[in-house]
C-alpha cells in the first residue's frame, strides 16, 4: 500500500483532468473529428496497427474455435436461417435479368451514370480493430495510400452496407457502422418508389422515417436500398443493400416509422470493401489495374451531387 | 517517486487497450464486451500514488478514446473519475477478495454509466440506447470477472514484495 502523510492533490489533477478532457470532447466534436484530434487517431492507429494485426493472428484462431464450440447448437437454427436465405436468393437472381433491364432503362432515363462495376473498384479490406466497450467503430487497414478517403461507402462481401469512412490515416481507416448514432442518414428507395430516411438508433438496428403524401405502405421484409445522391447529399451511391423493414406500416398523416434490420452483420465482420465515391473523389492507385476503372468511372460519371437523380422521372414525393 | 510501478503500469495498460480493440473486439458474450483497460487501471491504482493514479486513469481513457469515433476525452473523463473514486476508496476494499469484487464492479458500473451520461450531454444519444443499457447491467459483471484473473496479475507484476509473495499462494 501507499504511504501516507503526504499531501493528496488527486482531487485536484482529477479536477484538471476533467476539465481537459471536456475541453478535448469540445474541440473534437467542432472539428467533426478533423484537425489535431484526427491527427492523434490516425497516428495511434497506424502505430497500433501491426502490432493489433500481430495480436489477430494469434487471436482469431482461438476465438474462431470457441465461438464454434459455443455455437454448436446454434447452427441448426443458423443452417435453417441459410436455406431461406438461398431460397430467397435464388428467387431473387429469377428476377435479377429484369430488374438489370429495368435498371438499366431507369438509368437512361434519369441520365445517371455510375461507374461500371463499382464492386470491382472496392477496396478489399480487413477489420483490424474495434472501438471500445460503447463504441461502434471499428479500423480497417487500408488507408490513404489505397485510395481511401472520407465519407467513402463500405459494403460487406453480400454487397450490404456497413458504414462510411470516418478517419483515414495514411495505412488504416476507421469506419463508422451505419448502426452508430455518429453515422450520417440514408435516403432509401421504398418499393412504392417513394423516399425515406433510414437513420440509426445505435441499438444494432435502424428506424425508416417516411414522410410523404403519397406513400402507400411499407411491408415486413421489405428490402431498402439506398436511393443515390439527393439533394446535398452524396454520401451513398444508389443501389446498396441497407436492410429489410421489421414490420409493416401504413401512413398516418403522411408519415411513419418501421424499425430496419440492416443486412450487414456489423459484429462479425472480417473483410469490408470500401467503394470509392463519389465518383469525382476517387483517387486512383496507379499499380492496381482495376483503379482504371474506377478512373473510367470518374469520366463517365454525369451524378451532379446537388441533382436529384429521381426529379422528372420518379416524381417521389417524399421529403425526408 | 514510483518510476518501476508508474512504468510498468503504463505497460499493462497499453497492452489492455491493444487486448480490447483485438481479442475484446471478437469476444463479446451477449454482444457485449468486458472493459479490459477499466479493469487494468483499477487494478493499478491500488499500487500508485494518488495523482499518478488519476493520471493512468486519463492516460487509459484517452488511449481507448483514440481507437473509437467517440469524441476524444469521454472514456478519458470517465476513467479519470474512477481512478479518483478508486484511489479514494481502495483502503476500504484492499485485502477481501469480495470486497475487491464488488469494488470493481461497482467501479465499472461508474466508469460506463459516466461515458454513457457524458456521451448523452455531448449528442452521442447513449443513454437511449438498449445496447448501451445492456453494456452497464453486463460490463460490470464481466470486469469482475475479468478482475479475478487480471487483479492477482497486476498484484505480482507490480505490487509490493509482501502483496506480490500472497498473490503466488
Amino acid at each position: 500500500m501507499r504511504p501516507y502523510g503526504r499531501t493528496d492533490r488527486s482531487a485536484v489533477v482529477a479536477t484538471g483532468l476533467v476539465v481537459l478532457s471536456f475541453l478535448l470532447m469540445t474541440f473534437d466534436i467542432r472539428s467533426s473529428s478533423e484537425g489535431v484530434a484526427g491527427t492523434l487517431r490516425s497516428g495511434a492507429q497506424t502505430l497500433a496497427s501491426p502490432v493489433q494485426g500481430l495480436l489477430n493472428r494469434v487471436v482469431d484462431p482461438i476465438v474462431d474455435i470457441a465461438d464454434g464450440l459455443a455455437n454448436l447448437a446454434g447452427l441448426r437454427e443458423e443452417n435453417a436461417r441459410l436455406r431461406d436465405r438461398i431460397t430467397e436468393l435464388e428467387q431473387n437472381v429469377a428476377q435479377v435479368d429484369t430488374i438489370t433491364n429495368e435498371n438499366e432503362a431507369l438509368r437512361e432515363l434519369l441520365g445517371l451514370d455510375l461507374p461500371n462495376g463499382l464492386e470491382d473498384v472496392g477496396i478489399a479490406a480487413e477489420v483490424t480493430g474495434r472501438g471500445g466497450t460503447l463504441d461502434f467503430a471499428f479500423t480497417v487497414n487500408k488507408g490513404t495510400k489505397d485510395g481511401v478517403q472520407v465519407g467513402q461507402p463500405v459494403v460487406d462481401a453480400e454487397g450490404a452496407l456497413v458504414g462510411v469512412v470516418a478517419e483515414v490515416s495514411e495505412a488504416n481507416s476507421s469506419i463508422v457502422p451505419i448502426t452508430s448514432p455518429n453515422a450520417p442518414g440514408i435516403v432509401v428507395l421504398l418499393e412504392d418508389q417513394t423516399r425515406g430516411l433510414v437513420q440509426a438508433g445505435g441499438t444494432g438496428s435502424l428506424t425508416l422515417r417516411v414522410f410523404s403524401e403519397t406513400a402507400t405502405l411499407v411491408v415486413q421484409g421489405d428490402l431498402l436500398r439506398t436511393y443515390g445522391p439527393y439533394e446535398s447529399s452524396t454520401q451513398y451511391p444508389r443501389g446498396l443493400l441497407v436492410g429489410t423493414a421489421l414490420e409493416s406500416a401504413a401512413p398516418i398523416a403522411g408519415q411513419f416509422e418501421v424499425g430496419v434490420a440492416p443486412l450487414a452483420d456489423i459484429e462479425r465482420l472480417a473483410f469490408v470493401s470500401i467503394i470509392p465515391w463519389p465518383p469525382d473523389t476517387a483517387v486512383p492507385v496507379e499499380e492496381d489495374p482495376v483503379d482504371e476503372d474506377a478512373t473510367e468511372g470518374d469520366t463517365t460519371g454525369t451524378t451532379d451531387p446537388g441533382e436529384d437523380p429521381g426529379e422528372g422521372a420518379q416524381d417521389p414525393d417524399a421529403n425526408p | 517517486m514510483q518510476t518501476r510501478e508508474i512504468g510498468l503500469s503504463l505497460l499493462l495498460v497499453v497492452l489492455a487497450v491493444l487486448l480490447q480493440t483485438t481479442l475484446f473486439a471478437r469476444v463479446r458474450p451477449l454482444d457485449v464486451a468486458a472493459d479490459i483497460v477499466l479493469v487494468a487501471v483499477i487494478a493499478c491504482i491500488r499500487w500508485l500514488d494518488p495523482e499518478p493514479a488519476v493520471l493512468l486513469g486519463f492516460t487509459g481513457g484517452v488511449l481507448i478514446d483514440l481507437f473509437g469515433s467517440a469524441p476524444l476525452g469521454l472514456q478519458a473523463l470517465s476513467f479519470t473519475l474512477v481512478a479518483l473514486v478508486g484511489v479514494r476508496t481502495r483502503d476500504r476494499y484492499d485485502f477481501s477478495p469480495v470486497a475487491t469484487g464488488i469494488a470493481v464492479g461497482l467501479l465499472s458500473l461508474l466508469g460506463v454509466l459516466l461515458v454513457a451520461v457524458v456521451g448523452t450531454l455531448f449528442g452521442q444519444g447513449m443513454l437511449n440506447d438498449p445496447e448501451v443499457q445492456r453494456s452497464l447491467l453486463l460490463v460490470p459483471v464481466y470486469n469482475v470477472i475479468l478482475g479475478l484473473a487480471v487483479l492477482p496479475l497486476v498484484t505480482s507484476f507490480i505490487g509490493d514484495d509482501r502483496h506480490r509473495k500472497a498473490s503466488l499462494l
